[in-house]
């Protein structure tokens, strides 16, 4: 039917980008937890607080409210610090500084003998604040939370632009090792009726799981004489992708197919790929075999770069976008949805 | 410039990560405490009474007497409640628990651990912070100790039978408020924390599809894998769930003796499954998930 191989292409190269895009989001989330690049922006955070105070910084992070939150080793610092906990212990480290613990005043007291230092007139500010006409006077520690609160709105912008950064990268080295190429995928896709196939089941199957409603278990027991042993189910950490998944973006990925291509630039004729030839006649007569290959896949190699740092919902959103056109478009003699048939029982995998 | 889509992305990671913890409902275990309990129905510990209750619950409430106070080896705002309560035969440990309120003393205690969402607190609750003294017999608590088998040394075991003159919540009810539950959860390498709703529907009645043979838990209880019905022989309505048996208990010693029992009447209680949770962050690592609440049934009786 015409249109259809069309949007099957279209549906085959969203689904990598967002496969690919899976991957560098795990990628980068793993590697957010083993460097505490979360732990370390939010410390940023909190000194840009106290106004680059590092030595009060340190009181709060020693303060045993805050440390309690720290790995048992030392070694990591906290992700995230409630506010309740932060005031607490900026009022505390205040008064002690103020040597009159206990009391209202012996806040203000505390931020007087510390004056002239940036975290004291930050914070004196921050208490003098008057409540509008009709609304309720907030306590010191409710103002210490909200000024905490709308610093961590700035955290969470640096971290943002942070994880940009990391995504790019990641996606330049995930694409390249996997020579994720957009156009030789596109090739095969174009070429490869089965492959196709494969691909669109395996989309539709991924943005039906998505998009279910019901939060899936924890873990499945599986074996009767087993209930000690719980298998997970589907954990973020270790499988981002299905092994179908895997499988299929190794069908459409990988070094060899090039390699033996480009083995076989000097005794084939230009552009005889296992797919149909994209290059035009001018393309042909104005570059070398040699160029016209390194540009093709540099070229589809960065398209698939920018692809897919735009992100996992992005193109989860885009591949439903496709697949609810082709649901729409769907053959006369293809059956419907084969999944919406519901089960008596309700599996408490948990 | 980045797509508007990948920064709904980054800042859905930057909300999880630096969003407040002061959630409701949210308790942070140590892992370690996970691991040591999540096989085992009871716990051992050292109980300083806050509160007890003058009188036992009616029977028609569910005929418990609650205690508040804390233990240092659950590190958490908790209750102890012993089950049948008005019956003679609790007399001594009750007589106890009012008479210890407010000594400051700890005295042992062992009964089943039950970590469940159904007084929650506004702040989270983090294991082994300080634990001031409970204000009233009933505190904001996820954690309890119920039912109590043992306390200062008195044996209350027979006390988990059936409570006459209490009715139960029915099964499909509470089951199916079971399954739609729900629970957050992230770890780090030392800590689990894990955010729900309020739960309810603290007993229920049911009949059990007994699938495979029991194991033995850590501390001689037992667990078995079952199929959950409101009716005997009925429809399944919750399929694959822990039974707890609780060890030296009328309904342990039943499940011993049976031989091979396929099918029981049985009043439970659910609690969180440590087990599940235990397996799932394993698996998971950091990341934090949106999961289905894990939950077992501790069985507090077997009808006949």
């Amino acid at each position: 039917m015409f249109g259809i191989p069309i949007l099957e292409l279209a549906i085959g190269l969203c689904f990598v980008y967002l496969l690919l895009a899976l991957i560098c989001t795990t990628v980068n989330e793993t590697i957010a937890g083993i460097t505490g690049r979360r732990a370390a922006t939010l410390e940023k955070g909190i000194l840009a607080l106290v106004g680059g105070d590092q030595s009060f910084k340190d009181e709060i992070y020693n303060h045993p409210l805050v440390s309690s939150l720290k790995d048992p080793s030392g070694k990591s610092k906290p992700s995230y610090i409630a506010p309740s906990k932060f005031a607490l212990s900026v009022m505390h480290v205040v008064k002690s500084s103020g040597k009159q613990p206990g009391g209202q005043d012996s806040l203000r007291a505390g931020l007087k003998a510390a004056e002239t230092k940036p975290y004291a007139q930050a914070l004196s500010t921050v208490l003098a604040e008057t409540a509008l006409p009709g609304e309720k006077e907030k306590s010191d520690q409710e103002k210490i939370e909200a000024w905490f609160d709308d610093g961590m709105d700035r955290v969470s912008g640096w971290y943002k632009r942070k994880t940009t950064m990391w995504i790019y990268a990641l996606a330049g080295i995930v694409v390249v090792t996997l020579n994720a190429d957009t156009i030789r995928m596109s090739r095969i896709l174009w070429s490869n009726q089965a492959v196709r196939t494969v691909v669109v089941e395996q989309a539709k199957t991924r943005t039906q799981a998505e998009q279910s409603t019901e939060p899936l278990p924890m873990v499945e027991y599986t074996k009767p004489n087993e209930p000690n042993t719980g298998v997970p189910v589907r954990p973020n950490g270790s499988s981002a992708l299905t092994p179908s998944e895997s499988d299929l973006l190794g069908k459409l990925t990988g070094w060899s197919g090039p390699i033996q291509e480009w083995r076989g630039l000097g005794t084939l004729a230009p552009a005889s790929g296992s797919g149909a030839d994209t290059s035009t006649p001018s393309e042909n007569r104005s570059l070398t075999p040699y160029a016209s290959f390194i540009f093709r896949t540099f070229f589809g190699l960065f398209l698939t770069i920018v692809a897919v740092s735009q992100g996992a919902p992005f193109w989860f959103d885009i591949l439903n976008r496709f697949m609810n056109i082709r649901s729409a478009g769907r053959a006369p003699d293809e059956p419907r949805d084969k999944s919406t048939s519901s089960k008596g029982v309700t599996a408490n995998a948990q | 410039m980045l797509s508007k889509r990948a920064r709904i992305l980054t800042i859905s990671a930057a909300t999880i990560l630096f969003a407040p913890l002061a959630q409701a409902q949210t308790i942070v275990l140590k892992k370690a405490f996970v691991e040591k309990y999540k096989n085992r129905a009871t716990i051992d510990a050292n109980f300083t009474v806050d509160h007890a209750h003058d009188h036992p619950n009616a029977p028609s409430a569910d005929g418990d007497l609650h205690a508040s106070g804390r233990a240092t080896e659950v590190g958490l705002p908790m209750v102890s409640e012993v089950m049948n309560a008005a019956q003679s035969t609790q007399t001594p440990v009750v007589t106890d628990l009012q008479n210890l309120q407010g000594h400051n003393q700890a005295t042992p205690i062992t009964g089943v651990w039950r970590i469940w969402f159904e007084h929650p607190s506004q702040a989270p609750q983090i294991q082994f912070d300080p634990v001031p003294p409970a204000g009233n017999t009933n505190p904001d608590h996820c954690f309890e100790i119920h039912p109590i088998v043992k306390f200062n040394g008195k044996d209350v075991s027979g006390s988990l039978q059936n409570v006459v003159g209490f009715t139960p919540h029915d099964a499909a009810t509470a089951f199916g408020s079971y399954e739609k539950m729900t629970a957050t959860v992230t770890s780090t390498s030392t800590a689990i924390t894990i955010s729900s709703k309020k739960a309810a529907y603290n007993y229920v009645e049911f009949f059990a599809e007994l699938l495979g043979n029991s194991q033995s838990l850590d501390d001689g209880g037992a667990v078995n894998l079952s199929n959950i019905m409101a009716d005997s022989g009925g429809d399944v309505i919750v399929d694959n769930v822990r039974l707890i048996f609780v060890p030296g208990t009328p309904p342990a010693q039943l499940l011993k003796s049976a031989n091979h029992p396929t099918e029981l009447h049985v009043i439970g209680i659910p609690r969180l499954n440590l087990n599940a949770i235990s397996a799932f962050v394993t698996a998971n690592g950091t990341n934090t998930a949106k999961r289905k609440l894990p939950y077992e049934i501790v069985v507090v009786a077997i009808l006949k």
